[in-house]
This record gives structure tokens, sequence and C-alpha cells, in this order.
């Protein structure tokens, strides 16, 4: 299920601050590829937790049971509430705790798993609307008239959105629309539900004649803009987002948990940012797949390494921001220049070469490619030597909206021809 | 468009369907109505209704106190899909299905998780009791009470799962051998709303499809 595989893919990390120092102090770019819990610092308990909740996702679980589990781990990690909080939201055991992860989190990947979904041309012509609803009552019910209209004021003609003009609504707009990411309406930021802690508010297609009655389709040039399927973070980009204003210590520790794949770094503002990379190993395992079913696909596995950031190694050192990429083509190319008949004093390259370029890329050096290796490509260019005689040549490309650095062949030198460094 | 007068008060209409404009209109309408396509939205069209279904039951059957919503729950789970052109929707949410076919419910046999052992009976929650809606890995320290007289490996509704309270014992499960589920059609909306949405929706197509070439 693309739910259970959205869960899957992200990082778990522990922490010990508060939903609110989270939602002020990490940025969404780490957020958005994490599970987390507010103060739950038993990383083995929340990566557990994320997998049971995959299989919940999958249908072979119930959420009774998920939650069943965390309980149990919980006591048999010794963990006892203090008498003030035990029973309480900050009771890490308790019903309430425990409820309200294992709803949020499945509601946030099936959301996401529904998002997905529409992000497809024929969908969007359909039903190019989405109205959210309450699902169930509420003990004491949001404000959200006033948070979607004051989103909708804010974003002037940037919107397609409704008025609200009770507290049921209507809160319509276009599924692209950037009401679903404001602030006032979206606490988390995802463009898609859920939208706050313990909500049920969610949202349902509206079709398009009815979208046009609603007067959402009035401004073609907007309406096409926000009618296009957007690109999906999950979808192997490395995404950035600001850390302007947050505690650089907690951005940094963060970082650390995601290990050399996210970065905080100056942006070209001046201001701090993170850069977040997608699990390389699912990256290039998708990328073998698809080249090996001669499909096309194009994914991020990392970032630039820090060496090429700075001065000293390239002309031109790259953006701190700048990603590592490979095509399916590229994969395909480099094992049908190098796999089975490769040239005299080289070893012949496996689709396992390329899914172990991280691995590589740690024991060797970089530098410039030579006028040989950029085969005619105007552009800058960057060669990896690595000490097991592996070489990896790189395009330095500038995108629309980021920079990449692009795999352009691997070769393996045998170990009685070392590669010229 | 060609007009030709056969009478003083009737004219004949020849629309010429060669025409450049008509024809990219045509292909257009042909193209986004393709089976796939028609698929596609069909099936999220009967996707919503089944969501909406189980939103309507999430209001009426969801007992005051569960924190987690059967119901919303299955309503988010719902996904579509496309084989060709065919349009299929998919709940993969635990217990729909035993709802809607019904049918008797047996102990897995798989270990459990609070006790390691194999899971010979099944515990249910009793109705109005902390048990109700949850599992036994929820509460610490339960102990089995079985009424007087009976025997091992009676299976029979005998036994529970019970925890000490203020000095007191608050039963909070039954276990059982089986149980046994009536099945429940209304989990599922009926077939003429699912097509009566995929209709609609066909329409909308077909009106982006004209809108886009107008």
């Amino acid at each position: 299920m693309l739910s259970a595989d959205y869960i899957r893919k992200l990082l778990p990390v522990a922490t010990d601050l508060t939903a609110a120092e989270i939602g002020r102090h990490i940025p969404q770019a780490m957020r958005d590829a994490a599970v987390y819990s507010a103060r739950t610092v038993y990383v083995g308990h929340v990566a557990d937790t994320q997998q049971d909740l995959a299989t919940a996702l999958d249908g072979k679980m119930s959420a009774a049971q998920v939650r069943g589990l965390m309980k149990l781990r919980l006591r048999k990690l010794g963990f006892a509430p203090s008498e003030a909080d035990a029973g309480s939201l900050a009771d890490l055991s308790s019903d309430a705790r425990t409820s309200l992860i294992v709803s949020h989190q499945m509601q946030r990947a099936s959301g996401y798993a529904k998002w997905r979904a529409d992000q497809d041309a024929d969908i969007l012509d359909a039903f190019p609307g989405q109205e959210m609803y309450r699902a169930s009552a509420a003990k004491v019910p949001r404000d959200w008239m006033r948070r979607w209209n004051d989103a909708r004021a804010a974003l002037g003609a940037a919107t397609t959105a409704t008025e609200a003009t009770t507290q049921d609504g209507p809160f319509v707009a276009l599924k692209n629309d950037p009401i679903w990411v404001h602030p006032s309406v979206n606490r988390f930021g995802s463009p898609f539900p859920p939208f706050d802690f313990n909500s049920s508010m969610r949202v349902r297609n509206v079709g398009r004649r009815r979208c046009r009655e609603l007067g959402l389709l009035k401004d073609k040039e907007l309406s096409a803009r926000l009618l296009k399927p957007a690109r999906d973070p999950m979808d192997g980009n490395v995404t950035s987002s600001s850390a302007a204003g947050m505690d650089p210590s907690l951005v940094n520790a963060w970082a650390d948990a995601f290990g050399g794949s996210a970065r905080v770094y100056t942006g070209r503002d001046g201001l701090p940012r993170v850069a977040v990379a997608p699990d390389p190993a699912d990256v290039l395992a998708q990328i073998s797949e698809a080249a090996r079913a001669g499909a096309k696909a194009e994914a991020d596995f990392g970032l630039a390494p820090d060496v090429l950031t700075k001065p000293g190694t390239l002309k031109t050192p790259v953006g701190p921001d700048t990603s590592l990429r490979i095509t399916a083509d590229q994969a395909r190319h480099i094992i049908a220049e190098h796999g089975a008949e490769p040239r005299a004093g080289q070893a012949a390259v496996t689709y396992g070469d390329i899914s172990a370029i991280p691995e590589t890329l740690k024991r060797g050096r970089w530098r410039e490619s030579t006028e040989q290796e950029k085969a005619g490509y105007p552009g800058a260019a960057a060669t990896f030597v690595g000490e097991d005689g592996t070489v990896i040549a790189f395009r330095i490309g500038q995108g629309k909206k980021s920079r990449h650095m692009t795999v352009q062949t691997l070769y393996k030198v045998k170990k009685e021809n070392p590669p010229q460094a | 468009m060609r007009v030709t007068g056969e009478s003083y008060n009737m004219l004949t209409l020849d629309v010429n369907l060669s025409d450049a404009r008509l024809r990219e209109t045509l292909d257009a309408v042909e193209a986004k109505l393709s089976p796939e396509s028609c698929a596609k939205v069909a099936a999220e069209a009967g996707a919503d209704v089944v969501r909406e279904n189980f939103i309507t039951l999430s209001r009426s059957r969801h007992r005051q106190g569960q924190r987690l919503n059967f119901y919303q729950q299955a309503a988010d789970s719902v996904i579509r899909e496309v084989s060709g052109g065919d349009a299929l929707i998919r709940i993969p949410h635990t217990g729909v299905a035993q709802r809607y076919y019904g049918g008797v419910i047996k102990p897995s046999g798989r270990p459990s998780a609070v006790t390691g052992r194999p899971v010979e009976r099944l515990a249910i929650g009793l109705t109005g009791s902390p048990g109700e809606g949850h599992v036994p890995a929820d509460f610490p320290a339960l102990f089995l009470v079985t009424k007087r007289g009976v025997k091992r490996g009676d299976k029979s509704e005998n036994a529970f799962l019970a925890r000490k309270t203020g000095g007191g014992v608050q039963r909070l499960f039954v276990l059982v051998g089986e149980v046994r589920q009536d099945e429940d059609k209304s989990v599922l909306p009926k077939d003429d709303k699912i097509l009566e949405a995929a209709a609609e929706c066909i329409l909308d197509l077909y009106d982006a499809a004209t809108e886009k070439n107008t």
C-alpha cells in the first residue's frame, strides 16, 4: 500500500522536544521526512511503532493492536509515567497518547496516499477541487471558519478558496491551492490531512462542474497552474526549507539524526536552511529496477559532499543544496558499456555497484573531470576516484529550482591498474 | 457547415465532421474519455461513495470514549485502483471484510505478544468495561479468572482476563474459543450509489475535455 510505503520511508527520530518546540524549531523538510513523537527518546520504540503502523496500513494488523504493542513495549523498556502525568497526553503509555499517535500517523499516511493518487491529470480534470469537512463531532471544536478565512485573506488573489460563512464552511478550494498548506489552516504544512492534532477534519473530492458553480475555475491562468500534478517530495528528490529563527543547536541535532542525508547551510538570502535527501538505498534500488525494466526514472540519492561545496577541489564549488542524482538511462548505459564486456584493465560493473555508490563515495577523492571524461560536455563536471578502483563521473547541472550532480558514468579499474587520482 | 433550404419553413444543416476544429475537439474528447481514464475517475468516484458511507457509519456507530475510530480509519484507508479498463476500490483496513462477510473468528495460534505462548483463545473486551475496544496488551498485570468448577481446557465463556483495582477484581476480557460475527452488508454502499457517482464523474471528465477545446 502507498500509505504503508510512505510511513516505512520516514526516518525514526528520538526527541525530547515538545510538539510546540518541534513546530517552532524543526524545519519542515526534516519534519516531513521523519516519524517522531514529542518527548519520546526511545528511538527503538519509535522505529518498532513505525513498522507496526505500516503493517496496519497494509491491512494486516488492527489499530488497537498497534496501540497495545506500543504500551507493551514501553512496559518492557521500564517506562513509568510520573504520578502527575499518568493517564494524560504527557504519559507516553497512556490510552490518550498512544491512541493519538496511532490515529495521527495512520491519518497522515492515508492522507499522503490520497493526495499522491490525486496528482494525476485525469483525476485533477474530473475532481479539480476538494472540500474540508468535519467527519465527526469534536468535544471542543476549533474555529475553522476563522482559520480558513484568515488564510484566504492572507493569500488574496493567489487562492481559489471559497469564503467560509459558517463553522461548516464551505471550505472548498482547488486541490493544489496554497490554502491547504497555509499555517492558519494547516499546523503541519503537508498538503494533506491531518491539519491539526486530534482533528477529525477530512477532505473529499469536488467535481469539475461543482467547482465551476462555486467560481473556483474563474481565473483560467490560476486554475491551470493549480491543476498541474504536483511534484511528490517522496519521489526521490532533495527537499529544502527555511531554518530561519530556529534554535541552531536543535536544528543541528536533528540534522545529525539524518546522518549524511541532511545538511544545514546558509541560503542565497543569507538565512539558514536545511536540505534533506531521500534514503539512498531505496532510491538506488528503484532506479536499478527501472533501468532493468527499460523505464525512465531519475532520483536524488544524496547531497554533494562537503569537500565540493568549499573552495579547493573544484574551480567553482557547488552549492550546499546540490543533490547527487542518477537516471535509469544512465544506469542502463553504465551496465551496457561496462557490464558484461568491460574494457581492458577494467572489471565488470553490476547493478550491485550502482546500489553501492553511496558506500563507494566514502573512500577516495574528488577532482575536476578531465576533458575525456566530460566527453564534450561544456558545463562543469566532477569525478570521484575510489580507493577500490571505482571511478564515477558526474555532470554538474542547474535545473529550474535545484542544482544537481548527475552520474554520467561508472567504471571499475582492476587493482593491478590503479586509476589516476 | 452547409445550409440547404428545402422549403420556406425548413432548413437542413449539414455538419462537416472532417472540419479540423471539430475533429480536434472530437479527438480530444475521445482521448480524454479513454477506457483507462474513465476507469480511473469512476474508481475514484466510487471510492468517494465508500468513504462517505464509512464516515456516516462512524457518526452513528462510534462509541463514546473510544479513542480509535474504526470507521473513520476505514474511510481513510480506501484507495482506487485500475486494471486496464476495470475500476477497483480497495479497503485495506483490518476488520472491514470480516464485518461485511461475517463468519467465525478463531484464534490464530500465533505466539501472543503478551505471553509468548500460542494464542488458543480470543480475548473479547467486555462491554462497558475498560477492556471494550482494547486488546490485552493495553493493560499491565492481567490475570486469569475462571468460574468455579471450570475444568482445564474449557473454551466456553467461563474464563476472563482481569486486573486488580482498589482491593477488588475487575474483569476486562472474556476468553472464548471462537466468535461468530453476523454479516453486515451495510458497511458498503449500494451498487447503484457507486454507479451513479461513476456516471456523474464521467460527465465531469467530459466537461474538462470540452472546456479545454473551446
